[in-house]
């Protein structure tokens, strides 16, 4: 572990080297039954803890001695292919973060499809999957002010992450494509199809087969 | 037996007990907006704290009842009437098959509660019988209430006879003043110096403030980091958003503070317009306070640091 600190009155945040070491600790966290909610970010932690049970102090101490045991090995699994129609019918952003990045909606499909991506984790929302492994040459920020709806499936990218959106929500990211894939169902176990660690190959497909793969 | 729903107003959905444990799979707590309200209710007609009850929102709803219980009206100052017959809030009132409950628009607050003896059943989904909209878990089939709805609740022969104390009513006034810890202490001192009005923007899932723009907040590219009700988080444009009790789990806007848990109750009823501070504290002075609250609602409602979360 990097760093611990007292984030308000019952949050803790910890930062690590490593995702692996993140998750690892964050599993052995939620095992211990000591804490209310256990969220990894990206090389970090945060718990929450009942503070009128333990002094943000102890909470601290607690986790002091955590993250020295090693991460758990992955296991390996066939990349998950996941269907994107990139088109600027049905993705927003698609128009102006080619011009922005000047190449064309080609080019970003090449960058975009051309190598395995990895579900970093999930947050934001029910299923959202920030995914890493996003060509450097496909760089944008977020929208400065965000978009109150953003479709369910969409997929958007922003800094060097792309992010899938499963259900509809408020969103900040750039969309550039959409998947018919459900990525989130509630009476699953587990609710979210994508987890932590799997590979993700994103495959283009025509605004037809998009709307083939809708049909019920 | 049921209550069934004859207006649904603007938004209302069941809420009970949040949905704990799961925001590591992207999973919102949900539950009451204003835990302390419900709470209030529930009280009145001897339910657990924070079973099922109804929260509407603003624009107020009407139910008909086909079955004699006992019920009661918290949160959100609004008008009840039972067949047209002027009724107070917070006090149980009887209903009887037949009868029509309409709760009015509210004058000030965002979000009344309607507790129903022995509570409203909901869908459980993990856990919890909450309503969580996006993703349509919980609640009555995930969604808001719509006409013809109907909602199961048991007959109860509960005399109609308890009240709030005036002590433990609380007081909708148009300013609120929130603490918070402070996340990122430029900014977030910078968030405590003025005073925010509460914009348009404003759901069960945050709440966009109208002010003067914080500046020199970080670029767009900043790694997602998990994010709770209660936080203050502002986009690069720096017009901060107050997380409420459906917040997603992670976000990648600079985080400036976090409303204390003593005070995380009162955004659900903040509502476009009201004006509203941050008062900064430190965890342990934070801590102090909370129990101090507790100290004061326990007289009342026994149990109730589990409301305050």
């Amino acid at each position: 572990m990097k760093t611990a600190r007292l984030v308000s009155d019952d949050l803790i945040e910890l930062e690590f080297q490593s995702q692996a070491l993140a998750e690892a600790v964050a599993a052995r966290m939620r095992e211990d039954g000591d804490w209310l909610e256990v969220v990894t970010g990206i090389n970090t932690l945060t718990a929450q803890f009942d503070c009128l049970r333990t002094e943000p102090e102890e909470a601290l101490e607690r986790v002091s001695t955590l993250g020295a045991e090693a991460a758990a090995p992955r296991s390996v699994q066939e990349p998950f292919e996941l269907p994107v129609c990139y088109s600027t019918d049905i993705a927003p952003d698609l128009a102006a973060v080619c011009k922005r990045l000047d190449i064309d909606v080609d080019e970003l499909i090449r960058l975009h499809t051309s190598t395995p991506h990895e579900v970093r984790l999930l947050g934001f929302a029910p299923g959202f999957a920030y995914v890493d492994g996003l060509d450097s040459r496909l760089d944008v920020p977020r929208h400065e002010v965000p978009r109150q709806k953003v479709p369910a499936g969409s997929v958007a990218i922003a800094g060097s992450q792309t992010g899938i959106y499963s259900l509809a929500s408020p969103g900040g990211w750039q969309i550039i494509g959409r998947t018919p894939v459900v990525l989130f169902d509630p009476t699953a176990s587990p609710p979210n199809l994508l987890q932590p660690g799997r590979q993700v190959r994103f495959r283009p497909i025509s605004v037809d087969e998009y709307e083939a793969s809708m049909q019920p | 037996m049921s209550l069934h729903v004859l207006k649904p107003g603007l938004q209302t959905t069941v809420q009970g007990e949040p949905r704990r444990g799961y925001r590591h799979l992207g999973i919102p707590a949900a539950g009451p907006a204003d835990p302390l309200s419900l709470a209030l209710a529930n009280r009145l007609l001897g339910n657990p704290l924070l079973a099922n009850g109804l929260e509407v929102t603003l624009s107020g709803a009407t139910f008909g009842a086909d079955v004699r219980t006992v019920i009661a009206v918290t949160g959100a100052d609004v008008d009840v009437a039972v067949n047209g017959e002027a009724r107070g809030m917070y006090e149980a009132i009887e209903v009887r098959a037949g009868d029509e409950l309409r709760i009015g628009g509210a004058r000030s607050g965002a979000r009344t509660y309607v507790a129903v003896c022995g509570g409203i059943a909901g869908d459980v989904v993990l856990d919890s019988g909450s309503t969580y909209m996006p993703a349509g878990l919980g609640g009555h089939g995930g969604r808001a209430l719509e006409f013809g709805d109907e909602l199961a609740c048991t007959a109860s022969d509960r005399a109609a006879d308890s009240r709030t104390p005036e002590a433990f009513r609380p007081g909708r006034e148009i300013g609120a003043a929130l603490r918070v810890c402070l996340v990122d202490e430029a900014a977030g001192g910078s968030l405590c110096e003025q005073q925010w009005h509460v914009s348009s923007r404003a759901d069960r899932m945050g709440i966009q403030l109208d002010g003067d723009p914080i500046n020199g907040i970080d670029t767009g590219r900043l790694p997602s980091v998990p994010v709770f009700p209660g936080c203050v988080q502002c986009p690069p444009d720096g017009a901060p958003f107050l997380l409420s009790v459906d917040a997603q789990t992670t976000g990648g806007y600079a985080r400036l503070a976090q409303v204390a848990r003593a005070d995380r109750h009162v955004i659900g009823q903040l509502r476009t317009g009201d004006s509203l501070r941050f008062l900064p504290r430190t965890p342990g002075e934070a801590i102090e306070e909370l129990r101090q609250k507790i100290d004061y609602w326990a007289e009342w409602l026994p149990g109730c640091e589990a409301i305050f979360y």
